[in-house]
């Protein structure tokens, strides 16, 4: 009888004795638009969802004008998350390119594209080939957005507000020509990991 | 035995339309709502089947010897959480001629493939000529996942079993196959 305890108790401390410290090593690609709330923190699905939100309503939206050229403002993050704002516009603006209704002017890369300017009108570049200033597609519109967020916590229980409002200010007579929200609250509870 | 078939069966039925929905954030405005995800941790309250199949060892009071029988069983339990159940079981153990009907808990520790767990269980035992007792089972064993709703385990349970005058040993070891739904 003693045989039998000794060996079952042999037997869990030599699968428990192979364990040894933990490494990230078996890993799986995952659809990303997959809901994942591993923790509290704003993450990929916030993300996703705030774009589809915002640009559905653009679509749907009368701008007054075929195809406008939009540019990138400022996008404010108010939380006190660390949250990458450009992945979040950058998400809006392909899908809104992709769609094929309204054009993006480059707005980030302005000095480099002031360089190339200089570069090719220096000589080195073949005069028919060479591109010149002036000829820059000037924006219509220009996109801007602010993310707040407000958080309530009670013992094991917690939840997170998230705001996305967005707009599009016409550059001419600086009217908001449209504005949407993106409400998003997660309810949390609190629980323990590892032993 | 049959009320204990009728008693599985429903808790099979409630267990399996009771599994979480994986949400997704491409669906129609406000879909997501009421959907969550923690891909690691498994969903909660899921109920289990284990088949049970192995031996049991028990000493004779009239002879220090020990002796074996087949046994089998059923348990069935809910996981409330990834480390905790509660479990519902029967074994039948066929030198013996004795069924063993059990309810307690369990605690389990979950470390990829394996999940190891200790349980403690209160029994009645009835073999088919004789008084029934009581008892307790305290126990722990081992599963290797094989599919997130399969996984094979080797289990240990000692009974201590209240007689009038004195107190019988026996130990259960089985192997089995555990479904989740």
């Amino acid at each position: 009888m003693k045989l039998i305890t000794y060996a079952a108790i042999a037997l869990i401390g030599l699968t428990t004795g192979c364990a040894g410290p933990r490494a990230f090593t078996k890993g799986t690609y995952e659809d990303p638009k997959t809901i994942a709330l591993l923790d509290d923190r704003f993450n990929e699905n916030d993300m996703q969802l705030i774009a589809k939100k915002v640009v559905d309503s653009i679509l749907k939206a009368p701008l007054n004008r075929p195809e406008p050229a939009i540019m990138l403002g400022k996008m404010r993050n108010r939380t006190t998350e660390h949250i990458d704002m450009v992945a979040l516009s950058d998400k809006i603006k392909t899908a809104l390119i992709q769609s094929g209704k309204v054009r993006f002017v480059d707005v980030t890369n302005r000095k480099d594209i002031a360089t190339e300017y200089e570069y090719q009108q220096s000589g080195y570049v073949d005069p028919t080939q060479a591109k010149a200033p002036g000829k820059q597609t000037g924006s219509d519109l220009i996109l801007t957005g602010t993310l707040s967020a407000n958080v309530q916590e009670v013992g094991k229980d917690k939840l997170i507000y998230y705001k996305a409002t967005f707009q599009l200010t016409d550059l001419v007579s600086s009217e908001i020509i449209w504005t949407d929200e993106k409400e998003i609250r997660k309810a949390y509870k609190k629980r323990s990991i590892g032993l | 035995m049959k009320h204990l078939l009728f008693t599985l069966a429903i808790a099979l039925l409630l267990g399996s339309s009771a599994s979480a929905q994986t949400g997704r954030t491409d669906g129609a405005e406000e879909s997501e709502f009421g959907k969550g995800g923690y891909p690691f941790g498994g969903p909660s309250h899921r109920v289990y089947l284990n088949t049970a199949f192995g031996s049991g060892f028990f000493d004779l009071t009239d002879a220090s010897k020990t002796r074996t029988g087949f046994l089998y069983g059923l348990e069935l339990g809910v996981e409330m959480d990834q480390w905790i159940g509660i479990q519902a079981g029967y074994n039948y153990l066929s030198d013996r001629d004795m069924s063993i009907f059990s309810l307690g808990s369990r605690f389990a520790y979950a470390f990829d493939p394996f999940v190891y767990h200790v349980s403690l269980n209160a029994g009645l035992y009835a073999p088919n000529e004789g008084s029934r007792n009581f008892g307790l089972a305290p126990g722990a064993g081992i599963d290797i996942v094989l599919h997130k709703r399969v996984r094979i385990g080797l289990d240990y349970k000692h009974d201590f079993i209240f007689t009038d005058n004195s107190i019988t040993d026996m130990d259960r070891i089985y192997a089995g196959l555990k479904f989740f739904f």
